[in-house]
């Protein structure tokens, strides 16, 4: 048995002139949550469909569960769970009946599995799916990879449409597919959902995977915006030396940083005055991968 | 229903279907209902006065006689662009129509081979052609001693079944192009032009001599409803156009194997 969930080397995909994906390295480990990050039009969801067999690469090798995409793929399919990016489907049915029927396809799943996992999501099997809001029909998608318990979770951009509440639920789910021995590789544009799950994350910028690491080395790399508001005037030479805060502002009780990896110093040092309003941003994935350029950079000169 | 794609796909297009069914029931019905008036004398003269080239090419040489007006009015033009109609937009949805709207990719995500998925889509294509061919049978048979047309039931089911054939190749070549590239309106514009081209060949170029031969290669000239009608099933022609669809539908299959999906 491969000792890799995916093993990808050298994959190169282009749709005419458009370069998709250039030379992509993956490893995916067996067991472990996978992130596959970058932004809308990195590749992402081209490299998933290569190892689907939905697109066949220009160049390069892939291997998926040990088996070949290619000549192996309904042997290899049978374990897998995919969602594709944009899930549709003939709406003039209900959940039920489509589910049942992806279900056959498989060889037959318990209809159990399918209420248990629609009644964890808040997801109603009897209603027909062309009256059921995007989010409920992404919530369709989660059940139909799920629910045959496959070896390989390949989930591209899961929590699409999904509210915080559910993408909780979904995250929930995904861990306990992980403790259950099974591997997931999912791919999203918000580092903050990849950094709540993933035990690893790659990132992928235009058609190259730039860097894999831990998930609390990204955290430690990435970068956010923060805007605190205090209640009284404040010096700014209390937080310029704080580690990893720069581009620093204070403007009418108002400090604007960007801050790099751990909060701690920052909110320790916050907290010796009155706050008014704390708001952290998303870290940004561009402020990651010029990190990551950089980074690459030193170490070659 | 929910157990093979082709019992899915059949179920999928439920709707549209029964929709097709009552058309072709409804205009077979009323067509067929007409009959009586046509053989009354007066048209014949009427038919004598028209240009002979139009009277061939529309197939209205013998509208006073029950194989004729059959032939040329619910089993001819009207009832063939009807069922042509039918498997055109029945096969581009098959691979094509389904692959634009995500539908194909997820069921070529689970362990069907692509070659099966097209196979089973093929079957739900025939299928449905004999859906059709029964509807048009079903109507005409109802209404055969009505109207005392005195058509043997067998050349009646004949000539059903070989307009669903003329249909089943049109849905194939459908396929086949859906299966080269996935765009349903390029697959209907080429397919629909292709029809057109075929219904030429075989209405027009019998009139020039040195393209005669072209009218060979339509779909149209493998099916002539007022000989069936007259004669029962032309085995050979329904060979060709059952043969004509297998090849199709194989260019699918492998054709549709080799690409990329969704793209």
């Amino acid at each position: 048995m491969a000792d890799e969930a995916i093993r990808a080397s050298q994959l190169t995909k282009s749709y005419g002139p458009v370069l998709a994906l250039d030379g992509l390295d993956l490893e995916v480990r067996r067991g472990e949550i996978f992130g596959f990050l970058g932004p809308n039009g990195a590749g992402k969801t081209t490299a998933i469909r290569l190892f689907l067999d939905l697109l066949r690469p220009d160049s390069g090798r892939v291997t998926v569960l040990g088996l070949d995409p290619r000549s192996q793929g309904v042997e290899l399919r049978k374990r897998i769970g995919y969602l594709p990016g944009d899930f549709t489907v003939e709406g003039h049915q209900t959940s039920r009946q489509l589910l049942t029927y992806l279900g056959n396809l498989r060889g037959g799943v318990p209809m159990g599995r399918i209420e248990a996992l629609a009644e964890r999501l808040a997801l109603d099997l009897d209603t027909k799916i062309r009256n059921l809001s995007k989010g409920n029909r992404q919530k369709v998608g989660l059940i139909q990879a799920f629910m045959h318990e496959p070896e390989l979770l390949i989930l591209d951009e899961p929590t699409s449409g999904l509210d915080p509440l559910m993408a909780r639920e979904f995250l929930t789910l995904s861990l306990e597919a992980r403790d259950a021995g099974q591997t997931a590789f999912m791919s999203s544009h918000i580092l903050s959902e990849v950094q709540q799950v993933a035990d690893r994350a790659g990132i992928i910028r235009r058609g190259k995977l730039i860097a894999v690491d831990e998930v609390e080395a990204l955290r430690a790399k990435s970068v956010r915006r923060v805007q605190v508001t205090f209640a009284e005037p404040i010096d700014s030479s209390e937080f310029a030396a704080i580690d990893g805060v720069s581009d620093l502002t204070i403007d009418d009780g108002v400090l604007r940083c960007r801050l790099l990896g751990e909060a701690d110093p920052l909110v320790k040092a916050v907290a010796r005055h009155r706050v008014q309003d704390f708001i952290s941003e998303e870290p940004d994935l561009e402020e990651l991968f010029f990190h990551y350029y950089t980074e690459e950079a030193g170490s070659v000169s | 229903m929910f157990r093979d794609v082709w019992t899915k796909t059949l179920w999928d297009h439920r709707r549209s279907l029964l929709g097709w069914a009552i058309g072709l029931i409804g205009v077979s019905l009323v067509y067929g209902a007409f009959y009586p008036y046509m053989a009354e004398p007066g048209y014949a003269d009427l038919l004598d006065t028209l240009p002979e080239g139009l009277v061939q090419a529309m197939g209205w040489e013998d509208f006073t006689s029950a194989e004729g007006y059959m032939g040329a009015a619910v089993f001819g033009v009207l009832g063939q662009v009807l069922t042509v109609i039918m498997a055109v937009g029945l096969g581009a949805r098959m691979i094509a129509g389904d692959e634009e709207t995500g539908g194909l990719e997820l069921l070529i995500a689970h362990p069907v081979s692509r070659r099966r998925a097209v196979a089973q889509r093929a079957l739900s294509l025939l299928l449905s052609m004999v859906l059709a061919g029964l509807a048009v049978f079903l109507a005409v048979f109802t209404l055969s001693n009505p109207i005392d047309l005195g058509i043997p039931v067998g050349n009646l089911a004949a000539s059903s079944a070989q307009m669903a054939l003329l249909g089943l190749v049109f849905g194939s070549l459908a396929m086949a192009v859906g299966g080269i590239r996935g765009r349903r309106g390029l697959v209907i514009g080429v397919t629909a032009a292709v029809a057109v081209l075929a219904y030429l060949a075989d209405t027009v170029a019998p009139l020039v001599d040195a393209i005669a031969w072209i009218e060979n290669l339509s779909p149209f000239d493998w099916y002539d409803p007022t000989a069936i009608l007259r004669e029962g099933l032309m085995v050979g022609d329904a060979l060709l156009s059952l043969g004509a669809s297998a090849f199709l539908i194989v260019v699918a299959v492998v054709a549709f194997d080799r690409r990329d999906i969704g793209v």
